[in-house]
């Protein structure tokens, strides 16, 4: 572990921009600790000062605004969030999703907010939230500002936040009437990132698909939304020439990537596979 | 892993190739190297900084130049640098020739071999070979503005 | 050299607990370095085996990636807080009757992964049993009897011990 740390707890999520304006490049945010944590035992990144962000009143909550939308604070983990009775019935991508996120014993304390500023490619929760197109209030020394999670992802391990930023809450729009949705992941062993994950969202009617969204995390250094193969579902029946050109688009989106989990060509060949898949899984709930 | 990169300068080749002999030249082109220090004239010490997000590594270590030759333009040398906090090792031999495409216009060749060992070795070598590509893009930047 | 420490104050297996620590460590040292519980293991410190599994105000956790300033006011238990006036808990004779471990090094964590899920869900299927153990490694039974001594267990604790 790293030689000395101090443990500040600021009151609230301008205080915390703040601290990270003061002490710079030697401050890191720190709320569930669930990758920070294991990055500071390994030396991998080195702060003199943890900003505490766990005990700010507000950042916890999980709640609805006027607008059906469900407002989720930088500090809601993955747990209460799985959990919660609103999220179940309202956003069941999201419910389904977190419970596919590493293990318990990392949901209990990590927090959706931090998974989403670690900006790794294999983490099952961004795919999900671009096709719910949420957004992200970010808070600064000069104030708020809002930005959709489409723009949130820049690189691994790089979001579009400034040194002096804090992501402080997600807010997910109602789910349209009628649409079903479905994330499948593919990985080796139970606790591993993604290396393909979907997300689908799809609105039928009279057999056709009247609006298709598709992401995917995982595949790709960033994850993104299958835009061209969701035109090419548009006013289509779900048959198998359909699906197939759609996996296909969104496979030729993807840059993949050789890790340590996958080989590019694996992931590349994966990205159909899957696209299917979860485009099967949701059809099927659709039909319900 | 295997990096290849050109560079076209309009400058002629001999102009090319005196700036690269040149240790300290090259040095002041290569974003994250922050020393470089002259051991004999085959040998270099120098520490080289590499950042990932948040994840920063600072390697210390030792380039040998292998081969230089006036004759063909051709060049090689091996570098060997560590991080021991981050307890990783890079390795790299590089070659490097250039050739006259056209009066007044070279074209430079460099291929590097790349090894990362220990604990960053984990990322998938592609993160590398994009530093690397963004690296020598701004090399290349650099040698452009100070030879045409 | 003297480092800086904090005075913190958490429950430990039911007891009130008084200690200096540094901001650095994590509640794993704070258990194995200064409380001597050392059933909690260190296996990978990447936040992936979970040998070091605890329970944290009721709630599984890797104890290697909570800091031990984070532990302050709550309560902890381990696996030494299970068996009470030396009377194993059901879980852990479970473990003993099913052969449900071999060279225990990922034992303690597991049981209390379980009893985590138990409190929560006392009649779980096999399926969510298995999903319940996603954060704990064992490399030496193959699970089966982990799973055995869990069903096991449940069934002898919804009498009404926990």
């Amino acid at each position: 572990m790293i030689e000395e740390l101090e443990y500040l707890e600021p009151a609230s999520a301008e205080e915390a921009a703040a601290l990270l304006a003061e002490y710079g490049d030697e401050s890191k945010i720190i709320a569930g600790g669930q990758t920070l944590i294991p990055m500071l035992w390994q030396r991998l990144v080195t702060p003199r000062y943890l900003i505490s962000i766990k005990g700010i009143e507000g950042l916890g909550t999980i709640e609805k605004d006027r607008q059906g939308s469900l407002l989720i604070g930088a500090c809601a983990t993955h747990q209460s969030l799985e959990k919660s009775p609103a999220v179940r019935e309202g956003w069941p991508l999201l419910a389904e999703t977190l419970q596919k996120v590493a293990a318990p014993q990392i949901r209990n304390l990590g927090t959706l907010a931090g998974d989403l500023c670690h900006s790794d490619y294999g983490a099952d929760p961004p795919a999900s939230l671009l096709v719910l197109e949420a957004r992200c209030r970010i808070v600064g020394p000069d104030g708020d500002r809002w930005l959709p999670v489409d723009n949130f992802f820049l690189e691994l391990y790089g979001t579009a936040l400034a040194p002096d930023e804090v992501l402080a809450q997600i807010e997910v729009p109602a789910v349209p009437d009628g649409a079903a949705t479905a994330y499948v992941k593919y990985c080796l062993r139970a606790m591993d990132p993604a290396i393909v994950g979907v997300a689908v969202m799809l609105s039928m009617k009279d057999g056709r698909c009247q609006d298709a969204r598709i992401a995917l995390n995982g595949a790709s250094p960033v994850p993104y939304r299958a835009r061209l193969a969701e035109e090419a579902l548009k006013g289509w029946p779900l048959n198998e020439a359909h699906v197939d050109e759609a996996s296909r688009l969104a496979q030729e989106q993807a840059e993949p990537m050789s890790d340590s989990h996958a080989s590019a060509e694996y992931r590349s060949r994966m990205i159909s596979v899957f696209v299917k898949r979860a485009l099967r899984a949701a059809e099927e709930r659709a039909r319900i | 892993m295997l990096i290849q990169h050109k560079l076209a300068i309009q400058a002629p080749l001999e102009k090319v190739w005196s700036f690269f002999m040149d240790f300290k030249n090259l040095g002041s082109c290569i974003p994250g190297l922050n020393e470089l220090k002259e051991i004999d004239d085959r040998n270099y010490e120098g520490a080289f900084r590499i950042k990932v997000g948040p994840i920063s590594a600072n390697f210390q270590g030792r380039v040998t130049i292998v081969e230089m030759d006036q004759e063909t333009y051709r060049a090689a040398m091996s570098a060997s640098a560590k991080d021991a906090r981050a307890a990783s090792t890079l390795q790299a031999r590089m070659s490097m020739n250039m050739q006259e495409t056209a009066p007044g216009q070279t074209e430079v060749a460099i291929d590097t071999d790349l090894n990362v060992l220990g604990k960053l070795g984990q990322f998938g070598y592609w993160i590398f070979k994009k530093k690397a590509s963004d690296v020598l893009d701004e090399f290349t930047a650099c040698v452009r503005a100070k030879i045409e | 050299m003297r480092r800086k420490r904090v005075p913190i104050s958490l429950v430990v297996n039911g007891e009130e607990v008084f200690v200096d620590i540094e901001p650095r460590q994590t509640l794993l040292e704070l258990l194995r370095d200064e409380l001597d519980l050392t059933g909690a293991r260190r296996g990978c410190e990447e936040n992936f085996c979970g040998a070091c599994t605890v329970m944290l105000d009721g709630v599984a956790v890797h104890s290697c990636s909570v800091l031990a300033l984070q532990a302050q006011g709550r309560k902890v238990t381990t696996i030494e807080g299970l068996a009470t006036n030396g009377q194993l808990h059901p879980l852990q004779e479970a473990f003993v009757e099913h052969g449900a471990l071999q060279c225990g090094y990922c034992s303690p964590g597991i049981i209390l992964s379980a009893l985590a899920l138990l409190s929560e869900e006392p009649r779980p299927t096999e399926e969510k049993i298995r999903d319940s153990l996603v954060g704990n490694t064992c490399r030496c039974t193959g699970y089966v009897k982990i799973v055995q001594a869990i069903q096991s267990a449940a069934v002898k604790m919804e009498g009404g011990a926990l």
